[in-house]
């Protein structure tokens, strides 16, 4: 315990430095503030957007948008994937099938296909929404087959003869004992469709926090990057521990099996 | 119409195999092919009946596991036959129970639902599974860990509630692979005279596998020796320290206990090396 909370303390200090670092060398003029705007500068820009909004929409209607994206691309992705990673995991014949597919489009960056799909779906929502599925639906899905791969073959066993048929051993066995590994593709899957989401409003959206920084840019506010780079990070963080947590209370065996 | 009706239900009449509830004759198992081919059991002939507790003694590589598998239905024997409850090849069902050396709970569920699975899976309502699943914990003595997760208990505990959760799903036949192995000696010997009492109140019929000899003086009315590569059976007989009174304690001090003992481990080392 006491070792745990002086690691708190040592990563504070890291972030303090970093702070006290970026404080010290716009206030001493080593670089331009042009593009290292000063923290406070920052904060300045934080508190104008959070009150103004920028370019005519709220901040939180940026991050909304945003995060509406991401929101409906992975509940896609989780009632699709899931299902399909476990029924793959559970015959082989079906995993032969699909897993050729997956194997290929998995290691293509996303916005080398998000052109195709911008000129399919359009320049909306829709291709987005598309990109940001396939981007989680691969790991999803990996995690899940492996999952089914990793169950001890005597549990399966057990369920059977204690008159579970082959449908229920799925269900009721095969299913939760997936679910750490579920949780795991999660976690993976969201680092991917939130770089993607940003990278995608990057190339083409109106609206959204990526797009907010790319804006920033054309106009020299790098103030407002700043800020919408620090917001992107926080969020993500936010995501990642909510996750965690998630993980932590809904599989609480999980490893100590 | 009435000699019909006798003569469909012949073979699996109760009356008729309630005497055996296995049949084992001319069995071999062989796993895998060619030049890889791996004999493990030879020519295996074994009868199991009701109110029987037969241990099978072995040392490891003699096939008693095995044994205990295709008695499961979780593999098919190479030739000869293996009939359980009247069948030939069923697959793994709820009237033959396992009980496995690791206690291979359901991580996600409490104890109590451990002990419920059976009869959730066998459609029995949720008022009476939960009154039958009660019963089973509280046979065991596990009652105050009935909320709790697998794995927040002790190996002994986590074996105990495994042993409830196959009484729950009140099995004709139940097979126990070296359920203690694991466990050190002095839960071993607690669950082995509890395992006793339950036996002795139920007389279920029990196969159970353990490569300890005083296990099965102690537990036995019959005593089976696996021995050899591949296992044959090297010694069938009733336990003649069998005795429904007799604690652990009582039956090392009983005066065949030594000779029988050694016997027993001679039989063992015969032929395995």
């Amino acid at each position: 315990m006491r070792i745990r909370s002086w690691n708190g303390w040592l990563s504070l200090l890291s972030v303090a430095l970093l702070l006290a670092l970026w404080e010290i060398s716009t206030a001493w003029g080593w670089v331009n503030p042009l593009f290292v705007p000063s923290p406070h500068r920052v904060w300045d820009a934080f508190v104008d957007i959070c009150r103004e909004g920028y370019k005519g929409s709220p901040l939180a209607k940026h991050i909304g948008e945003s995060l509406k994206r991401l929101a409906l691309a992975f509940v896609l992705a989780l009632f699709t994937a899931v299902p399909l990673g476990l029924a793959s995991g559970y015959s082989p014949k079906l995993r032969a099938l699909i897993d050729p597919l997956i194997e290929f489009y998995r290691p293509l960056p996303p916005l080398a296909y998000y052109t195709l799909l911008v000129l399919w779906l359009g320049i909306g929502d829709s291709s987005k929404i598309a990109l940001l599925f396939l981007a989680a639906f691969a790991p999803l899905y990996i995690a899940v087959v492996a999952g089914v791969a990793r169950i001890p073959r005597d549990r399966i066993l057990a369920a059977r003869s204690l008159g579970a048929s082959r449908g229920q051993v799925f269900l009721f066995v095969i299913f939760p004992s997936c679910l750490p590994d579920i949780f795991t593709g999660i976690r993976t899957a969201m680092g991917m469709t939130y770089t993607t989401l940003v990278a995608a409003e990057m190339v083409a959206a109106v609206s959204g926090m990526g797009w907010m920084v790319l804006d920033a840019s054309k106009f020299l506010r790098s103030d407002v990057i700043f800020v919408g780079i620090l917001l992107m990070g926080l969020i993500a963080v936010l995501l990642d521990l909510f996750i965690r947590w998630l993980a932590k209370t809904q599989v609480p065996w999980n490893g100590k099996e | 119409m009435s000699s019909i009706v006798p003569a469909l239900s012949y073979g699996d009449s109760p009356s008729l195999e309630g005497e055996r509830l296995v049949a084992i004759e001319d069995l071999s198992l062989v796993y895998g092919r060619g030049k890889k081919a791996k004999e493990v059991l030879s020519g295996v002939q074994l009868e199991l009946g009701e109110r029987e507790f037969v241990c099978v003694l072995g040392a490891s590589g003699s096939g008693k596991t095995s044994l205990l598998r295709l008695i499961a239905g979780y593999e098919q024997p190479t030739s000869g036959f293996v009939r359980v409850l009247g069948k030939e090849k069923a697959a793994p069902n709820s009237e033959v129970g396992v009980v496995f050396q690791h206690a291979n709970l359901f991580p996600w569920l409490s104890i109590q639902r451990n002990v419920e699975f059976g009869l959730r899976m066998q459609g029995v309502g949720r008022a009476d599974r939960t009154m039958k699943a009660a019963e089973a914990i509280r046979q065991v003595g596990l009652r105050d860990a009935a909320d709790r997760l697998p794995y927040q208990l002790s190996g002994g505990m986590k074996q105990r509630a495994a042993i409830a959760r196959t009484l729950a799903a009140s099995p004709r036949l139940i097979l126990m692979d070296e359920p203690f192995g694991a466990l050190d000696a002095i839960t071993r010997e607690n669950l082995q005279q509890q395992l006793r009492q339950l036996w002795l109140a139920s007389q279920q019929a029990v196969f159970f596998i353990t490569h300890d000899v005083d296990e099965a003086l102690l537990l036995a009315t019959r005593i089976v020796v696996l021995s050899g590569s591949p296992g044959k059976v090297a010694v069938d007989m009733p336990n003649p320290l069998y005795s429904e009174e007799e604690t652990a304690a009582d039956l090392r001090k009983h005066r065949d206990y030594g000779k029988l003992r050694e016997q027993l481990v001679a039989s063992l080392k015969q032929e395995a090396y």
